[in-house]
């Protein structure tokens, strides 16, 4: 388990310093806005990995850009813009909380209290 | 709260029901099938080269019916399609135009010499940023853009003959007819 453990952490302090080795920034600013960019965003073909771990193609192309933004001193909101309005708001890996997604932000909560009332009822039930 | 017995197992029923049509639901939605963001929004200013090299923007775009496909050298499934393009010959006033995403323009010129070259125009994008300009995520990948340069519809993945037939020729007929009572 140990042993596991520091392989683990040996490849991402790897994949860490690849990613600083391929995105040198001089500005550690910069570095972060880069590194909290590349989380932001979701790898369109392995879709549930963010762009920061994906090794598509599609992904290396996308952190080039994300990377020729930051160094044109583009903002984070205008760099969002840039990539929402050209892949949908599913590049986001959290989605916006638009009237479209507001089901999927408050179902969880309306099933726990839907839950909630059911075990309530029951209690009472048996109380009696 | 006092149910019947009737009332019980139509609960029941009701939540099976509900659970397997989620299912059922799921099973025929692909998440890579992504609606494009750029539908119904302007081809994107651009400026590039031809495979040849002779400089292109977005003007291209503009005056005519385009069917825009994206296809590289390196991607076996567009060798696929690519029969598909040879075999099809393009109504009049539509142009058949490529993108050749992520691949050197030599590669491509080699490609469509063995393969042959249905293409109108073939525009070179080698390090793929036309492509995110597009909204580009897997090729082949295929546009229609109207007349006035604006983006109608997309489809990711090969374009077949049925495809065509049921798909892309009425709303290519649809857009002529527009731009004709115009």
């Amino acid at each position: 388990m140990r042993r596991l453990s520091v392989i683990v952490l040996g490849v991402l302090l790897a994949v860490g310093a690849y990613a600083a080795d391929h995105y040198p920034f001089k500005d550690p600013k910069k570095q972060r806005q880069f590194n909290e960019l590349t989380h932001t965003f979701r790898c369109l073909v392995c879709q549930n990995e963010d762009l920061a771990a994906s090794q598509a193609t599609l992904a290396m192309r996308l952190k080039d850009q994300l990377y020729e933004m930051v160094n044109k001193d583009m903002t984070t909101p205008q760099i969002k813009q840039y990539m929402v309005h050209r892949y949908g708001d599913f590049i986001m890996l959290k989605p916006p909380l638009v009237p479209r997604t507001a089901l999927l932000w408050f179902l969880p909560v309306l099933l726990l209290l839907v839950g909630v009332l059911i075990l309530w009822r029951m209690h009472r039930r048996g109380g009696r | 709260m006092m149910m019947s017995r009737g009332q019980r197992v139509g609960m029941t029923v009701l939540t099976i029901a509900v659970f397997f049509s989620l299912l059922w639901v799921s099973l025929h939605h692909d998440p890579h099938r992504l609606k494009s963001a750029l539908i119904g929004k302007t081809v994107p200013v651009f400026q590039a080269d031809d495979i040849a090299g002779k400089p292109l923007n977005q003007t291209l775009f503009y005056g005519k019916i385009t069917v825009l496909n994206v296809f590289a050298s390196w991607c076996d499934t567009c060798a696929v399609e690519h029969v598909f393009w040879i075999n099809r010959s393009m109504p009049s006033d539509v142009q058949l135009v490529a993108l050749d995403y992520m691949d050197s323009p030599e590669k491509a010129a080699e490609f469509l010499k063995d393969h042959g070259n249905p293409y109108d125009v073939v525009i070179s994008d080698p390090k793929g940023k036309l492509g995110i300009d597009f909204g580009v995520y897997g090729v082949p990948e295929t546009y229609l853009i109207d007349q006035a340069g604006v983006i109608r519809f997309k489809r990711v993945g090969v374009v077949t003959s049925n495809q065509w037939k049921q798909v892309w020729l009425p709303r290519i007929r649809s857009l002529e007819v527009s731009h004709a009572s115009t």
